[in-house]
This record gives structure tokens, sequence and C-alpha cells, in this order.
């Protein structure tokens, strides 16, 4: 029970895969019985329910292509809104990996988004014991479960909206804490490093992060200016130097994909 | 989208498919397309049209208070980050869509610009209620508990609805919920891709799951007569 308590950050994190299982188990009856008549319905209207509606359909089925073996669409198809973002390849990769071993199913669809929430709220919450007082481990932990229904909803959909960004984005603010809080030259840079090619990676990963980088920044500065004297300014050239070699398979993507193709996507 | 490239491919239905899938490949291709770059600024537009500018605010405050070295100077950012934090999540819970909100039909497409964020903020409203409870006289260390609990309370209130007791699975407009009838639009990709006609379609519909390969043969049927009965002009 002790080390329950000393470790409430696991606990959390297994209430917060439960709950999302539960949803997953209760919600899987309407699955294999949709009449054709709503069949027509979603193909046709498809932007009358929300903007996932397309996108998530494509590319999960796209992603199920790639787990029975196609791979023709990986040369030269831009996979979102028309620029390349790596989280869809990365996620058709996780999902044909997951299809091997499951098979193609529901379950292991899901299973992807799933993980990369769960892995976002456990490092958040390890990043509050490491950080902060125990009483937000709990308090987080508490706010996290349920959330924003949004914020639960998000979990879910692997394809589109993306919530597995805060992963990437907490792991970069790890480096920035490390960058902060030493006093040697070499570990601030190190951490400046974390944070700077982790950024740029989850720039690739989704272009919504900006928001993010911009918090970045102003953490930054006010950093620099509160510790004048004892932090390097050197870290200005440092960070974009990393985020530059995160954001690298942009660049190696964006080559690949042609201009016609991304507009054909759209007409 | 998926009327405009079945009709695209039945124009080209009289060339060969290696012809165009090699013209296909000799299309050029860019180091950065221009395209990109227009994409991400319909990204930013979006983000700051819902609300990225109170993500914001909230940052430079949470900016300032985790790089702060004494905790009591943090007692008037403490507190006007929490006036922040409940703001943003009263607009949060709109985005929601709990009553049908007329504020935002889309409610997912308002919050998935602010997804990166959602940890953060509850990492911060979650600081702001310890600070308040640790900074509050004696008679009202309860409030930030009853606001918590209150917190949690309207967040079960809005997951609630989409666990059905009598009906497991009634939530249907849950985005990417299903992925089991989706081969149509998978489909399109394959005309897209090889620009083959009705001809790919059969090619694909080989691979398919049998149980829905007569509804997506019936589908497809039915397209290619609306089509062929539609004029040409109409095309985009």
């Amino acid at each position: 029970m002790r080390g329950i308590l000393k470790f409430p950050a696991w606990a959390w994190a297994a209430s917060f895969l439960l709950l999302r299982l539960l949803f997953l188990v209760a919600n899987n009856g309407y699955i294999f019985d949709l009449d054709e008549q709503e069949i027509s319905t979603w193909l046709i209207d498809r932007d009358s329910h929300n903007v996932y509606f397309s996108e998530e359909f494509t590319t999960t089925s796209l992603a199920r292509e790639l787990a029975r073996g196609n791979k023709q669409f990986l040369d030269g198809i831009s996979l979102s809104h028309g620029g390349v973002t790596g989280g869809e390849y990365l996620q058709f990769l996780l999902y044909a990996g997951v299809a091997r071993v499951l098979g193609d199913s529901y379950y292991a669809m899901k299973s992807v988004p799933i993980l990369f929430s769960t892995l976002t709220a456990l490092a958040m919450l390890l990043l509050v014991q490491v950080c902060l007082r125990p009483l937000y481990v709990h308090l987080l932990g508490l706010l996290l479960l349920v959330g924003f229904p949004s914020f639960f909803l998000s979990g879910f959909s692997g394809m589109g909206n993306h919530m597995e960004m805060g992963l990437f984005l907490i792991i970069s603010f790890i480096g920035l804490i490390i960058w902060r809080r030493s006093s040697n030259v070499k570990r601030q840079m190190l951490g400046a490093v974390i944070a700077g090619v982790v950024a740029g990676l989850s720039y690739f990963y989704n272009f919504l992060t900006f928001v993010y980088l911009l918090w970045l920044a102003g953490f930054m500065l006010i950093g620099l200016v509160q510790r004048k004297g004892r932090i390097k300014w050197l870290v200005l050239v440092v960070f974009p130097l990393a985020f530059t070699v995160g954001y690298l398979p942009y660049f190696y993507l964006s080559g690949k994909v042609s201009v016609e193709m991304t507009n054909a996507r759209y007409h | 989208m998926m009327v405009s490239l079945v009709h695209d491919t039945l124009d080209h239905e009289d060339e060969d498919e290696n012809d165009s899938m090699q013209k296909t490949a000799a299309e050029p291709k860019y180091f950065i397309g221009y395209y990109k770059m227009i994409t991400q600024m319909f990204y930013f537009r979006n983000a700051f049209l819902n609300g990225a500018f109170l993500l914001l605010l909230v940052a430079v405050a949470s900016a300032f208070f985790l790089n702060s070295e004494n905790e009591n100077d943090t007692r008037v950012i403490g507190w006007s980050a929490f006036a922040l934090a409940v703001f943003y999540i009263f607009v949060v819970f709109l985005l929601a869509d709990f009553f049908d909100a007329p504020l935002s039909p889309h409610h997912v497409k308002g919050c998935r610009y602010l997804a990166p964020a959602f940890p953060f903020m509850l990492l911060w409203l979650g600081v702001a209620l310890g600070q308040l409870r640790l900074q509050m006289k004696k008679h009202y260390r309860l409030l930030p508990v009853v606001v918590l609990i209150a917190l949690f309370a309207l967040g079960l209130f809005g997951v609630a609805p989409y666990f059905s007791y009598d009906q497991p699975g009634e939530y249907r407009d849950l985005p990417g919920f299903s992925y089991r009838t989706l081969t149509i639009t998978s489909a399109d990709y394959f005309l897209f891709l090889s620009d083959s006609g009705e001809e790919g379609l059969r090619h694909y519909l080989a691979g398919c799951d049998p149980a829905y390969r007569d509804e997506i043969d019936q589908e497809i049927k039915r397209l290619l007569t609306d089509l062929a009965a539609a004029p040409e002009s109409d095309a985009p």
C-alpha cells in the first residue's frame, strides 16, 4: 500500500488507461451493425459531421492498406492537408506494426492513440512528481482522468487530433527544465539540445505545436533575463540549430511530394 | 472529391495504365513545396481563431511562474493565472459542446488546435489550485477542494454521454471511432493512385473485407451510373 502511495503517478496513469479501455469496450457494439444508408450518408456528406471525418477515414484506411502490405501510396502522396506532417507517417508505421501482431482490428487501431495519450499523461505526472510537490501529482491526476470532454475524446482519434504530440512537448519541456536549473554550462547546452531536437520533431509531427513553440521562446527569454550572468547566451545559437536538426525529416519528405499531387488532394 | 476523382479516371479510360503511372512519376518535385507553407499559415490562422491567444496569456503567466526561484513571488501570478485558467476552462467547456452549444458546432475542430496544450493547461490548473490551497487562510482552504471536485464532476458529466448503459455504442458521431466501413475512401485513394478506373476498384475489392464487398460494389455501381448520366461540364 505504501508503495502505491509512493508512486501515485503510476496509479493515476493506470486509472487513466483503464477508463479509456472501458470506453472502448462499452462502445464496441455498434461497429458491426451500420446499415448502408448510414454508410452512404457518411461518405457523401463528409463535412456535415466534423472536420476529421474525411481526414481520419482516409488516413486510417491507408494505414490498413499498409498493414496488408500495400506500400505504393507511401512514395508520393501527401497524407494530410497538402503538407507533410510526420504524425501520419509515424502512426501508419506504428499501426502497421501493431496490426501485424494483433491482427487488423478495431482495438489494434485504437491502441496507438491510447498508448500515446497514456504515455503523455504518465510523462506529465512524472514531471510533476520530480519538479513539484506530491500534492500537485494528485491534483493533476484527478484532472487528467476525465479532464475536459474534448481532451477525453481526443485521445481516441489517432489521425487528425494528434493528442500524442503532447508527449513530444513534455520531453522537450524536461530538456528545458534541465537547461534552466543546472549551473554547469555543458549540462545547460545538453538540455537546450534535447529541447530543440524534440521541439523540431514535434513541429514536424504536427504544425499545431507552434503555439507551444511560442511559449518555449517566451520561457527561454524570461529565463535568460532573470538568470542574467548565470546562463550562457550561447543557447540562442544552439537551440535553433538543434531545432533544425529535429525538423530535417520535413525537408526530406516534402522533397518527395510533388505540388501537383498535393493540389489534387483538394480539388 | 470522390466524385471528381471517379470522373477524372473515366476521362482517362482510353489511355494505357502504365503511361499514366509514368506521367505521375515524371512530375516535377520540389525541395520545399510552396503549398506546404500555405498549409502552415492555414494552421496558424485557425489556431488563433480558436482561442490560441488565450493560451498564450496562460503560457506567459506559467513561464513567469516556472522561471521564478522564490515561491513567494508567485502569489500575484498565481492568482492572475487562476483567473485565466478558470476563464480558459470555461471557454473550453463551451467548445466541448455539451448541450448542442451554438458557440461552436464543430467542437472537436475547435479544440483540436489546443490539443498540444491540454496537458499543460491541466497542470497549470492543478498548480493554481494547489497555490490557492497553500496560500489561503484557514477558513477558506476548502474552497479549492470544492472547485476541484466541481471540475471533476463537470468532466464526468461531459464524458458520461459517451457511455450508454442500455444501448452500448450509441454515441456514433465520435470522429474516427469506427474504421471498419472506410473502405470506399480507401478506394478513392486507390483510384487516385492507380488511375485505372473501375478495374482498379475491382482489384482493390479483391483484397478488402468480404463482409462489405457487396455493399461497396453496389455503391460503386451507383456512382458510376450517376456519373455516366451527369454532363461533363459539372466536373470541377
